[in-house]
């Protein structure tokens, strides 16, 4: 179910009205139940992968509670304990093989017959499969509450039905963000009372993001295929320009769909956690990756990132590196593999293509660069004299790290790597500015009218983020203006969604409609 | 003190939400329910049908003709080829008063469910059914649901939510119908390609434009020249002629008469479809029906007979329509149009292609000559001596060339009457007195025909220009025009009443020097100009010399569509132009009489290149 469905919204409203008023009492139950009922639109297939992930992991769960807590009482047993944990480390273990092997069949059994018919000329049915909706965030979710309990961070879920909801909570289930069942649990399970300044938060966010996805990203993107798809055909400027769409696109698409759902629970009282803090004025690359995805970050950073890094080969490698080079290269060197493959996996959780290992490489090498570098860069700050605060200096750094991730970007979004090459080729080879012409924006799949309407929210959205950056509260400030101020513009902030938003695709003009005869 | 301002509560921030809300929603119904872009409810307010029916024809057809279902009582229904059978000749040989229901990309089951929409009316007399070759690859075909829907009432679908879709319709259409309005104009546009009177495509612009010999046409249409390749199976003709069937029954049960015909196909086109489909689904037609079968004749080998690749003009529709009456009064080929039934369908798919080298001449070559004034003394370009002017009238005869009069022009398009094997056209400009004590006497000597294009406003003016005391070369009378029309030989037509002034002379602040528009000139203001200049024409005429006058030559030769569309509808037939050149005639094809060139027929014109001008 779409979340810009006339049916979408029927379902919300019925589904909130209920909650508020005779399911009072049973308000989980109802999330549960309007969950399935929202994926039950996904297809039975997709809810077999839902319940058998659901199972898998709830039984992991209570098997390595059921562990612990055999730990705990025969904490003396030296060799039961051992024991013990053996098992628990078998059961993750299996757990993971059996809920990461469904993600990587789904999603690279193609890549796998292909590859195999090219190599070998051995062909492998294709099965034709379909990715069901939100596995990807649904597994992380409930593999890092696996992972948890296996740590004995929180006790497990004994409620069937209560766990169920936790993996299945509709508003998340298209693109997150990754909760983490320790900040989830408490929203869920407990009672909401019906509360205007949730219902006021809700409906905010659910319409800055519509704003960014219907109005900017949904646009953007027809541009985007245009240039990414026939790149041979452009100047590197219309290629430059169609990767800062493509930048602006994903932004708008992904945190604005973020923000729908973190609109939707809300409604339902449900806090879920932020997925982006304003990456456009990140300082480092580092510093951008803290902003963007921010679920899955923490989750790479918790669940690969330190175990990796603070592993026993990992923590092996450092000390030989350390006896045998002097400097910090025994201490950068783990931390920068790590860093690596988080990046690897980041990457190839997007796709099966030797793209995102480049993606890895480069995120890899230059945030272990920059760690390696730090010292010699104060030096030279400090003789240069230059503050971190200095304005100047840090819009610096912004647009120096917003270049790098533009960089990146042509990896993600190129087909290949020959592609992306290519492209970065071009835009460096052939750039011509002079290309860039009213003409040639004309030839890339969206009108005059259309170009206005990404500049203006792109404007828009920059306006508001940069207040909101220096700590400014937008919304605090729009509320105080006079009353019919606030209705005049949320009556022309409603009616662009909807005018330039909802209905942009299904309009022919009459011209045309004649001209196909 | 500033006084800190206090934010709102949450719970006004809703209600405001909620106004919002409600309030953009309002807007978008009342606009769609005001501006109705597709007709659906009644477009009381800006009455605009031919806009809603290029939007969608189905749905506003069915609105419109729930409040006009009076006025008709026959109906031509089918695919966008069914607009080229012109509702007013239908009109003519039936006796009824016809609709034209064409649909863009009709299917069968479309047809037939506004058959039966059209048969629940009272005093149905005639039921059309158009079927293309495409009826039989499509049926009951997935369509955009604004665009090319059917009318829920037409179906039999859900009103509540047809109608809920084109309240919440975008606004964008709305918005582009009020656009439409600012750029409306009189001729044609392809935001309103439509008639609403008649229902079939509004073709007037497309009617007035000049046809004549091939090379230039493919110029102007170049799809022609390189026709798009395809192959198309007919997967749908159990289907499609079930509801033929269908169709047939229900108007036999009615009493209705219904009359099935397969429309004018392009030879290429003819080409797209494999012979055994075609044979396939013509016999399961026969089965059903006798039926006429206009696809493959001599009219689908020449590209000039169809406005683009797959739709024929109404010039071939009316032809299409004479024929199935049988009247010869109208040209059509002999092997146009083939009465198909279950006996004779076996002989008519064995002939089915037409053979082009059985092709008989149907076009004719016509050069023709311009003359203005005649005097010794030859002082201006358009000026020629009588010993010249004899001169070309002895090399014409010498040549074996034939002056023909208007009406052969006319009898020849209209009505397929051959010309003489070598034809020309004599024609003056302006209508000098010359004309008639120099020229004519050579005419009647001769015995040549010509045409002269007389300026009213000039005639019987000796003297003087107009009122002025300006002097200018003296125009004949009425009575000299009078004269020389009741030989025979001459005929007095329109060079404009007054549309053709001479500038130096006039003191007014409107000086027309030609047809076409002033600057700043609105078209309502140009088209007034045209119909009052023809009016007044039209009455002087009638009164001086009891004719009507049906060819203009342009003045100064300028002309424009718009003033080709006005003139047309002021009753003119033929049009000349100052363009040089010849003429190609083409039998049935009216718009082969619009803006003809003619030769300037000068002092220095010698008889040898008069020679090489008739031979051209």
């Amino acid at each position: 179910m779409s979340f810009v469905s006339l049916r979408f919204f029927a379902f919300l409203g019925i589904g909130l009205g209920l909650y508020y008023t005779i399911l009072k009492r049973f308000q989980w139950i109802w999330l549960l139940f309007l969950s399935y009922v929202f994926y039950s639109f996904g297809g039975i297939t997709a809810m077999g992968y839902l319940l058998l992930t659901t199972l898998t992991t709830y039984i992991s769960g209570m098997y390595l509670q059921k562990a612990n807590d055999k730990i705990q009482s025969q904490k003396k047993d030296v060799n039961k304990v051992k024991k013990w944990k053996q098992q628990k480390k078998q059961f993750v273990f299996l757990t993971l093989l059996c809920n990461f092997g469904i993600l990587f069949f789904l999603k690279y059994w193609q890549t796998v017959v292909n590859v195999l018919h090219y190599r070998t000329g051995i062909l492998l049915p294709s099965l034709e499969l379909v990715l069901p909706l939100g596995l990807s965030f649904y597994m992380f979710q409930s593999i890092g509450y696996v992972i948890d309990v296996y740590r004995g961070k929180y006790p497990a879920e004994k409620n069937i039905l209560k766990y169920a909801l936790f993996v299945s909570f509709f508003p998340q289930m298209v693109q997150g963000p990754i909760s983490r069942f320790g900040d989830l649990k408490k929203e869920l399970y407990q009672k909401h009372a019906f509360d205007f300044t949730s219902i006021e938060a809700g409906l905010r966010l659910m319409l800055w993001g519509y704003f960014k996805k219907l109005l900017i990203a949904d646009r953007a993107s027809v541009v985007v295929n245009t240039i990414f798809d026939g790149y041979t055909g452009y100047a590197g400027s219309v290629i430059l320009f169609g990767v800062i769409l493509y930048y602006i696109q994903l932004y708008c698409d992904f945190s604005g769909g973020i923000d729908i759902t973190r609109g939707v629970a809300r409604l339902f009282g449900v806090h879920l956690i932020e997925n982006f803090k304003r990456p456009i004025f990140s300082t480092s690359l580092q510093d951008y990756w803290r902003r963007w995805h921010m679920s899955l970050g923490a989750w790479m950073k918790d669940y690969v990132f330190y175990p990796l890094s603070l592993s026993k080969p990992f923590l092996k490698l450092g000390s030989f590196v350390r006896k045998h080079i002097k400097g910090k290269a025994g201490q950068v060197l783990p931390v920068s593999m790590a860093t690596f493959v988080v990046y690897f996996l980041i990457g190839i959780w997007h796709g099966a293509n030797f793209k995102y290992i480049v993606f890895g490489l480069w995120n890899g090498i230059l945030i272990t660069l920059s760690i390696l570098l730090t010292p010699f860069f104060i030096k030279i700050k400090k003789k240069l004299n230059i503050e971190d605060k200095n304005p100047i200096y840090h819009g610096f750094m912004v647009l120096r790290t917003f270049l790098i991730v533009l960089i990146g970007r042509y990896m993600t979004r190129a087909k290949n790597v020959t592609a992306m090459w290519q492209m970065l080729k071009l835009t460096v080879t052939s750039f011509s500015l002079k290309a860039l012409t009213s003409k040639t924006l004309m030839t890339l799949g969206i009108e005059k009218k259309d170009y206005l309407v990404i500049l203006c929210g792109t404007l828009l959205l920059l306006l508001v983020e940069f207040l909101e950056e220096k700590e400014i509260d937008v919304s605090a400030k729009s509320k105080k203006l006079p009353v019919i101020v606030q209705v005049v513009g949320m009556f022309l902030f409603i009616g662009a969604i909807v005018v330039l938003g909802v209905y942009k695709d299904d309009y022919i003009a009459s011209e045309f409609i004649y001209k196909q005869f | 003190m500033k006084h800190e301002k206090k934010e709102i509560s949450s719970q006004l921030w809703c209600m405001l939400f909620i106004i919002s809300s409600l309030l953009v929603v309002g807007c978008i119904l009342l606009l769609n329910v005001v501006v109705d872009p597709m007709g659906v409810f009644g477009d009381q307010f800006l009455n605009w049908f031919s806009y809603d029916f290029t939007n969608n024809p189905r749905v506003a057809k069915i609105t419109y003709l729930d409040k006009h279902f009076d006025e008709y009582d026959s109906y031509i229904i089918g695919c966008s080829s069914t607009s080229s059978y012109p509702t007013e000749e239908l009109n003519k040989y039936f006796g009824a008063n016809f609709y034209n229901m064409i649909m863009y990309g009709a299917d069968m089951l479309d047809v037939e469910n506004e058959c039966r929409y059209i048969l629940a009316q009272d005093d149905v007399k005639n039921i059309i059914v158009n079927i293309y070759f495409s009826n039989a690859s499509f049926y009951d075909r997935e369509s955009d649901p604004i665009t090319l829907n059917m009318h829920a009432k037409v179906e039999g679908s859900s009103l509540l939510k047809f109608y809920r879709k084109y309240l919440l319709l975008n606004p964008q259409y709305a918005v582009a119908k009020l656009k439409a309005l600012q750029k409306d104009t009189y001729l044609t546009q392809p935001f309103d390609v439509f008639n609403v009177k008649t229902g079939a495509y509004d073709k007037k612009v497309r009617d007035a434009e000049p046809i004549g010999n091939m090379e230039e046409y493919l110029e102007v249409y170049p799809v022609f020249a390189s026709y798009p390749k395809a192959s198309y199976t007919m997967p749908k003709i159990d289907e499609t002629v079930a509801s033929i069937k269908r169709i047939k029954e229900m108007c036999d049960a009615k009493n209705v008469n219904v009359v099935f015909v397969v429309a004018p196909v392009y030879k290429e086109s003819i080409q797209y479809f494999a012979k055994p489909d075609i044979d396939a689904f013509f016999t399961e037609i026969a089965k059903v029906t006798p039926f006429w079968d206009f696809s493959s004749s001599s009219i689908s080998e020449d590209a000039r007979y169809f406005y683009d690749e797959t739709h024929f003009r109404n010039a071939v529709g009316k032809m299409a329509i004479a024929k199935m009456f049988h009247d010869d009064s109208v040209y059509y080929p002999e092997d146009f149009g083939y009465y198909v039934t279950l006996e004779n369908i076996a002989e008519h798919l064995q002939n089915y292609y037409f053979d082009a080298s059985q092709i008989k001449e149907y076009t004719v070559k016509l050069p023709v000559l311009m003359y203005h004034h005649l005097a010794e003394e030859v002082q201006t370009a358009d000026t020629i001596s009588p010993r010249r002017f004899r001169e070309h009238m002895e090399t014409i005869e010498q040549a074996g060339y034939t002056p023909i009069t208007l009406q052969d022009l006319y009898d020849y398009v209209e009505i397929g009457k051959e010309l003489p094997p070598k034809s020309v056209l004599i024609t003056f400009d302006d209508g000098y007195e010359s004309n008639y004590k120099l020229a004519f006497p050579v005419l009647k000597e001769f015995n040549f025909p010509a045409v002269i294009f007389a300026i009213g406003s000039s005639i019987g003016h000796q003297e003087f220009y107009k009122d002025t005391h300006y002097r200018m070369t003296p125009h004949f009378s009425y009575e000299e025009a009078k004269e020389m029309e009741e030989t025979g030989l001459v005929s007095i037509q329109s060079h404009t009443y007054d549309m053709h002034q001479w500038a130096p002379f006039e003191s007014g602040e409107t000086i027309r020097e030609t047809v076409l528009a002033l600057s700043g000139e609105s078209e309502e203001e140009i088209i007034q100009a045209l119909r009052k200049d023809a009016r007044i024409y039209r009455e002087e005429a009638s009164k001086n010399l009891e004719k009507e006058m049906t060819a203009l030559s342009f003045p100064h030769g300028d002309f424009d569509t718009l003033s080709h569309v006005i003139l047309k509808e002021e009753g003119i037939k033929a049009t000349f132009t100052s363009i040089e050149g010849s003429n190609t005639l083409i039998k049935g094809l009216p718009q082969s009489l619009l803006g003809l060139k003619r030769y300037h027929m000068r002092e220095e014109v010698t008889a040898e290149r008069l020679k090489e001008y008739l031979e051209k």
